[in-house]
């Protein structure tokens, strides 16, 4: 929050999950702190159980933490009520999972601008235009995503996750389901996202191929920060 | 005999009026009740949209897994056919 550096898009501090009570409960998250710079590319990774998916769901407001704080865009979710929250996780949040979540009654451009209709915003059309050329489905765009491939589908849910701009991008394991090359296409499309229109994406992965498209890596292992590392091939240390 | 009945029978007192205040009471809960449920008419399968578009979004954001969210569907797709 000092000097010239832009505040960042998410921040944990020593953010805590405990899961169950007494004997049986379960540490998943052990006083993270950790920044989302705006504008980059972010990997969380770790092994399964180490605590990545909870922060992640943490940070999107989809589970509360038993302690500490998380931040998006400089608001702290724990304060929230539940509308409240359910808002800045519409207006500021944009969401890409493994299973890809595309509504299977509508085509592919009805899903992309779904939040957008939802909430009663009128997509801005110039941007939109952007985001769909971006994908690169051209005229499959109207097909509904049963009659599209995996790599298909998930690039229409990154184009669904961008077109209400959000301050922040969230996918989880997005090539989870995917085969090599129709992951690297999904992958590129993020890196995409982050170079050319200036959003900022946290990526939670376990492969570090994927990670490799990204800024730099935050690594969990025990619900604990174990390390951080920028990706040289891409991005100089010390930024 | 009628004029043993004439004789008692003055015509109704003020509590007649009861009877249609009860039923016109009645009548009005029966709507009341048939509307919230969304039962009848285009309002029934409005609610039916709304609920849908609910459930989308919810999924959209991921806030209800894939199973979870073709369950709901096929609960108010049910719904709506019914």
């Amino acid at each position: 929050m000092s000097g010239p550096t832009p505040p960042p898009a998410a921040r944990a501090v020593r953010a805590t999950k405990v899961y169950g009570s007494g004997a049986t409960a379960v540490l998943a998250l052990d006083e993270v702190s950790v920044d989302f710079a705006a504008g980059r590319f972010t990997a969380v990774m770790g092994p399964s159980g180490s605590g990545k998916s909870t922060l992640m769901h943490c940070v999107a407001g989809l589970d509360s933490l038993t302690d500490g704080q998380v931040f998006v865009g400089g608001v702290e979710l724990g304060t929230l009520p539940d509308r409240e929250l359910t808002r800045l996780r519409r207006d500021r949040i944009g969401f890409v999972f493994q299973a890809f979540n595309l509504v299977p009654t509508l085509t592919a451009r009805e899903n992309i601008v779904l939040p957008d209709r939802l909430a009663g915003r009128r997509p801005d059309t110039g941007w939109l235009d952007e985001v769909v050329g971006a994908v690169g489905l051209g005229d499959r765009l109207g097909h509904r995503p049963s009659e599209l491939s995996g790599g298909q589908q998930q690039r229409v849910a990154v184009a669904r996750a961008l077109a209400g701009r959000p301050e922040l991008i969230l996918a989880d394991e997005p090539t989870g389901n995917l085969d090599s090359h129709s992951g690297a296409e999904v992958l590129e499309l993020l890196r995409r996202a982050v170079d050319d229109m200036g959003q900022t994406v946290v990526m939670v992965t376990h492969d570090p191929r994927a990670a490799a498209v990204a800024d730099e890596a935050v690594h969990l292992a025990d619900g604990r920060l174990d390390r951080r590392v920028t990706v040289p091939e891409i991005q100089t240390a010390g930024a | 005999m009628f004029t043993l009945l004439a004789d008692t029978w003055h015509g109704p007192g003020p509590w007649i009026l009861v009877f249609p205040l009860f039923w016109l009471g009645v009548i009005a809960l029966a709507f009341f009740f048939l509307a919230r449920r969304g039962g009848c008419g285009p309002r029934g399968r409005w609610a039916g949209a709304g609920g849908r578009s609910v459930l989308d979004e919810r999924f959209a954001r991921g806030e209800i897994s894939a199973d979870e969210y073709r369950e709901r569907r096929s609960v108010l797709d049910e719904g709506a056919r019914r």
